[in-house]
Formats: C-alpha cells, sequence, structure tokens
C-alpha cells in the first residue's frame, strides 16, 4: 500500500472516521489561528540566523538560590548529624577500657595484691606469736644458746689465732 | 516547482527538495518558502499541547531559529528526512517548555492554589465551542504515545510513513496506534456526552 494510500482517511474504519474528520477539521482549526503577520515575523526573526549574521542566544548563567526554608532543612541536618557524630566519639572515648593496660599499672596492681597478703600473714602470725606460750620459751631458748655462743666467740683469743697462723704457715 | 498544501486557505506552496535546496544555499526567498511551508504545522503542534498562542509563536520561533542556525554550521545534511528532523526538534523544545512550565507551576503556597473547572471552555484560546473543547479534553487524556502519534498526523500533517521515521517505529506500530487513538478517543467522547446527559437530567428532576 503506497504512503498517499496509508494516509487517506477511506482507509480508516467506519466507525472511527468521524472521530478522524473531527480530528482534521481541529487541526486545520489550531493552523489557521495564527495571528495576523505570522509568518512576516517568523521570518523576520530567523533569516539571519540562516546566514550567521545573528549571533546565538547568549548562555545565561543560571544561579540555582536555594530557598529559606531549605537553609534552614540543611543547617538544622548538619547540625544534627555533627552532633551525631560528636557524642559518638566523646562516648567511645569516655567508655571503653583499655584492651592491653600499661605494664607499670598492672606491676602495681601485682605488688599492690603480694603486700597485702603479707600483711595479713604478719599480722596473724604476731598474734599467734604472743599469745603462745610454747612459742615463747622456744624463743627463750633460743636466746640462752645465743648467748652460750657469744661467750664462747669472746674465749676465743689471739693466742689461739697467732697459733693456727703459724701452723698455716 | 509548487505543489497546492491541504490547507485551501493558504496559496500555493513551493516544492520541499526545491525549497530545501535553496535554503542550504543560504537563499532568502527559500527560507520564506520553508516558513510557509512548515511555520503553521509547528504552531499548531505547539499549540496542540500549550494552547497559548503567543508561547506556541514563541516555540515556533525557536524551532526555525535552531533548524536555520544548524543548516548555516554545516549541521544538517539532506537526506530526505527534513520533516522528520524537523520535528524531531519541535517535539524536544515543546517537551523542554511543558516541563519548565510544569515546575514553574507548583504552588508552594495552598492560598494560591486555583481550582480549574476542567469543563470551562479554553480561556487561553477563547474556545467557546463545546464540541471543540471536549475533542482537545480527549487528546490530552490520551498516553503520551497515542497523543503524539495524533497530534503528528492531525496537526502538524505528517504522514504515516514520516511519523514512523519520526518516531523510529515499523510504519504497522504507528498505524495500530492511530486506530487504537481514534477508539480511545471515541469512546472519550461518547462517555462525556453521556455524563454531560445525566448532569442535564438530574439537574431537571
Amino acid at each position: 500500500m503506497s504512503d498517499n494510500a496509508l494516509n487517506n482517511p477511506s482507509n480508516t474504519p467506519e466507525d472511527l472516521r468521524a472521530t478522524e474528520a473531527r480530528l482534521e477539521r481541529l487541526g486545520h482549526m489550531e493552523r489557521a489561528s495564527v495571528r495576523p503577520g505570522f509568518e512576516d515575523r517568523l521570518v523576520a526573526a530567523t533569516a539571519g540566523h540562516l546566514k550567521g549574521l545573528e549571533a546565538d542566544a547568549p548562555v545565561v548563567l543560571a544561579t540555582i538560590r536555594p530557598s529559606r526554608a531549605r537553609v534552614f532543612r540543611l543547617a538544622a541536618s548538619i547540625a544534627v548529624v555533627g552532633a551525631g557524630v560528636i557524642g559518638s566519639v566523646w562516648l567511645a572515648g569516655r567508655g571503653t577500657t583499655p584492651v592491653n593496660p600499661p605494664q607499670e599499672l598492672a606491676a602495681n596492681d601485682s605488688i599492690e595484691t603480694d603486700l597485702a597478703s603479707v600483711n595479713s600473714e604478719l599480722a596473724s602470725l604476731m598474734t599467734e606469736g604472743e599469745n603462745s606460750v610454747a612459742v615463747s620459751d622456744e624463743f627463750s631458748a633460743l636466746e640462752s644458746e645465743l648467748a652460750a655462743l657469744e661467750t664462747e666467740l669472746s674465749d676465743f683469743g689471739w693466742d689461739e689465732f697467732d697459733g693456727l697462723l703459724e701452723e698455716s704457715l | 516547482m509548487w505543489v497546492m498544501t491541504d490547507d485551501s486557505t493558504g496559496p500555493p506552496a513551493p516544492d520541499v527538495a526545491g525549497v530545501l535546496a535553496g535554503v542550504l544555499r543560504g537563499d532568502d526567498v527559500a527560507w520564506r518558502d520553508l516558513v510557509r511551508l512548515y511555520g503553521r504545522r509547528v504552531f499548531a503542534l505547539a499549540k496542540s499541547r500549550c494552547r497559548d498562542d503567543e508561547l506556541a509563536e514563541e516555540i515556533t520561533q525557536s524551532v526555525f531559529v535552531t533548524v536555520a542556525s544548524t543548516i548555516q554550521r554545516g549541521g544538517y545534511a539532506e537526506q530526505g528526512k527534513f520533516e522528520s528532523w524537523l520535528f524531531r526538534i519541535a517535539m524536544n523544545r515543546l517537551r523542554d517548555e511543558m516541563r519548565r512550565r510544569s515546575r514553574q507551576a507548583e504552588p508552594t503556597d495552598p492560598s494560591t492554589m486555583v481550582v480549574t473547572d476542567t469543563h470551562a471552555p479554553d480561556a487561553a484560546s477563547n474556545e467557546t465551542d463545546p464540541e471543540v473543547s471536549l475533542l482537545r479534553r480527549s487528546i490530552s487524556e490520551l498516553g503520551d504515545a497515542d497523543r503524539e502519534v495524533v497530534e503528528l498526523r492531525h496537526h502538524a500533517q505528517m504522514s504515516f510513513k514520516t511519523i514512523a521515521e519520526h518516531l523510529g517505529q515499523p510504519l504497522g506500530t504507528v498505524l495500530a496506534r492511530h486506530h487504537r487513538a481514534l477508539r480511545k478517543l471515541k469512546e472519550l467522547i461518547e462517555n462525556a456526552r453521556v455524563d454531560s446527559a445525566r448532569e442535564i437530567e438530574g439537574g431537571e428532576s
């Protein structure tokens, strides 16, 4: 089927021809509704461009200025996000226990624990010693032996020392 | 060579190929002929969408400035598809303008909202014929693809073959879409008439 035949309204189904005819009338009406002098104005406004006599429309650099509400929304968003980040960082720094505590602190803790246990043992021993007669007698005996040894040492005179020295020579 | 347009109101129009050859040489007379050939068709297509005579003329002017500038720069090579190229520029320009207007029309303050009576005559064109108003309203209710075929065929007077080239679709698809659009328009018009008759009956009772 040729292009002309295709464009022939008689090829339209019969029940749609009235609608097509209405559209044709409307299209014709629109084309005829131009204001007087339409073609003359159009030629006058465009012919120069064909010869390059008229520059293309200047480039307009548009600046998008946000509305006040938008600025407020943006500022509020920045404030909320900023506060959240700062708060998170602060809480993280405050609440966390170091995984590996300094060695000095660990040693101090250990010494303090040892000292506390020694002190408690000493206290209990002293208490036991003071209250026990047997231990007191033992102490007395030990003191006597100590005194005897001291006497023997004082009796060991320089003469015996000299004799031993000569023998060794 | 001169041929008659289908608009009986207009004078004989020059042959397209001859006119284009003159335009490509920078001939003023040929440019005037080209404007006579296509100016009203571009205008009708634009007016069908924007319903505003002044804006439709501005859009038409902008389309022809683009055509002239592109030809002057050597950006158009004649391959027998001028009409398809011209109306592609027109449709793109029209879509841009409609998008821009729809963004501007968004009310930010409810007090500035205006209730539009969809049954009122078209104020922009002083439309008083209810049948024409009904047809325009029905066209606006078509889907975008169907509406484009209807407007390119009946307002821009493109042949189905050129519409197929323009849309990059098979001819059969374009014909089927046109029939579907006609059927949909018929239904919309009939339904509107039934609704209108019921309203009148309701008012009388």
